[in-house]
């Protein structure tokens, strides 16, 4: 069990709208880019991330902090069933938020490389987008008009890959 | 959406199906780029697929892991046309046949009890037809290491009941038995050669030493499109973890009376969706 006593060491975090947050460099470490840069000893007193606003930041540590303080699964120990189950439940809640800010969150826990953090948001995108016709999906997802294929490309795609338009 | 970079996207396509994935290319052109990734056409594709392909009797040729997926989901002959390998589309799961020669059939190696011959419908080279016998015991033996891990499969003997041959098959039931370590599924199915729609009567028995799968096992029989019959020999769950032998096994070993006309092709074992 990580402690996170009030003597241990502290991050400074700055969103891109200038929002400070310190946390305990225990939760900072759940993400391997900082973690690097504390290794590298590249990290001030203060890590500007300008391309993470404050509400996708504080969602983020929120799901660090969670993390950090519960035992890691890869300490081989006896893992405490309640607490692979608390963490199990606190994902499922953490990923009950609208499209827009799990897009956000994914692309943040991708730069900040938290990988169950992409995992997490990854896997609620693919559970939001099953089952549904490419229309409802272009929807969910916000689509850009831009990003579409041309009707020759779709055609030429949907030919190649017959066995999954059966 | 397309601020994601295409490896977030990969990411998301490798949780759904490999079907999904493979029709979210015409979402956007992002998806298509995605959905081309090898990284994640060799997560749809078994882990051991190089060493299978190694085993084919004739080699294979693919442009990338996404061309090669569809191309798997017929059946690959390998371990020298003994045994037929594919995925199921639906999940990329293993599939296996075993064919007759690779089978322990009582009596098998006897000219006067059982006919080798090749069958046109066959994608293997030989079947073997019952000429006849009282003992009547065909069982197949597969290791759980080379099927997909925490997958429902079910074992199926694939045979075709010679019309004009066939005799002493329907007098009583068939046992029919999948074993894997401490766990047994029985049944009994009762095969019809006596009109042209077979119709199967289930007798599962209730078997004191199952350690798990309590519901009743269906044992059936369906006449599939390719002119083979298939008789269900039962279920079973593979955990993955350890290495177990799965035996599968039907038999009619308890009438004294002879029968004949039964031509098998093989045991097959598929996943269960």
């Amino acid at each position: 069990m990580s402690t996170s006593s009030s003597s241990s060491k502290k991050i400074v975090l700055k969103s891109a709208d200038n929002e400070t947050f310190e946390i305990d460099e225990i939760v900072a470490l759940e993400s391997q880019a900082i973690k690097n840069m504390i290794e590298d000893e590249c990290a001030d007193n203060v890590i500007p991330l300008g391309n993470i606003d404050s509400k996708t930041l504080s969602k983020i540590i929120e799901y660090c902090k969670k993390h950090a303080e519960s035992p890691k699964k890869d300490d081989n120990a006896d893992i405490d069933e309640k607490a692979v189950e608390d963490l199990k439940s606190f994902d499922a809640e953490f990923a009950k938020v609208d499209m827009p800010l799990i897009q956000d969150i994914l692309m943040a826990a991708n730069f900040l490389n938290i990988d169950n953090l992409i995992g997490l948001m990854c896997r609620t995108i693919a559970d939001r987008i099953k089952g549904k016709t490419p229309e409802e999906i272009r929807k969910i997802l916000n689509i850009n008009k831009n990003d579409l294929l041309s009707p020759e490309q779709e055609a030429k795609a949907r030919e190649e890959n017959s066995w999954a338009f059966d | 959406m397309e601020r994601l970079p295409e490896d977030c996207i990969t990411h998301i396509l490798s949780f759904g199906s490999p079907r999904d994935a493979c029709r979210s290319m015409v979402l956007a052109s992002i998806f298509k780029n995605a959905a081309e990734s090898e990284v994640l056409w060799e997560k749809f594709l078994p882990p051991d697929y190089e060493e299978i392909l190694s085993k084919s009797v004739c080699p294979m040729t693919y442009k990338s892991k996404k061309d090669l997926f569809p191309k798997l989901s017929s059946p690959l002959l390998i371990d020298g046309g003994l045994k037929a390998f594919s995925i199921d589309k639906a999940t990329g799961k293993k599939c296996y046949m075993l064919s007759a020669r690779e089978l322990y059939i009582a009596w098998s190696a006897n000219p006067l009890f059982w006919y080798w011959k090749p069958v046109i419908e066959s994608r293997f080279s030989e079947c073997v037809e019952l000429i006849m016998t009282s003992y009547l015991k065909v069982e197949g033996k597969i290791s759980t290491r080379i099927l997909s891990p925490n997958t429902m499969y079910r074992a199926c003997l694939i045979v075709q009941v010679a019309h004009h041959r066939a005799y002493g098959l329907d007098v009583l039931p068939f046992e029919v038995l999948v074993e894997v370590g401490d766990f047994r599924s029985r049944g009994t199915i009762l095969l019809s050669h006596s009109e042209r729609s077979k119709r199967s009567f289930e007798h599962p028995k209730k078997d004191l030493n199952l350690t798990y799968n309590k519901e009743d096992v269906s044992r059936v029989c369906r006449q599939r499109n390719d002119g083979w019959l298939e008789i269900e020999l039962g279920e079973f769950y593979n955990e993955g973890f350890g290495e177990k032998e799965v035996k599968r096994s039907l038999r009619e070993v308890d009438g004294v009376h002879l029968k004949g006309g039964l031509l098998v092709e093989g045991i097959e074992i598929t996943p269960v969706s």
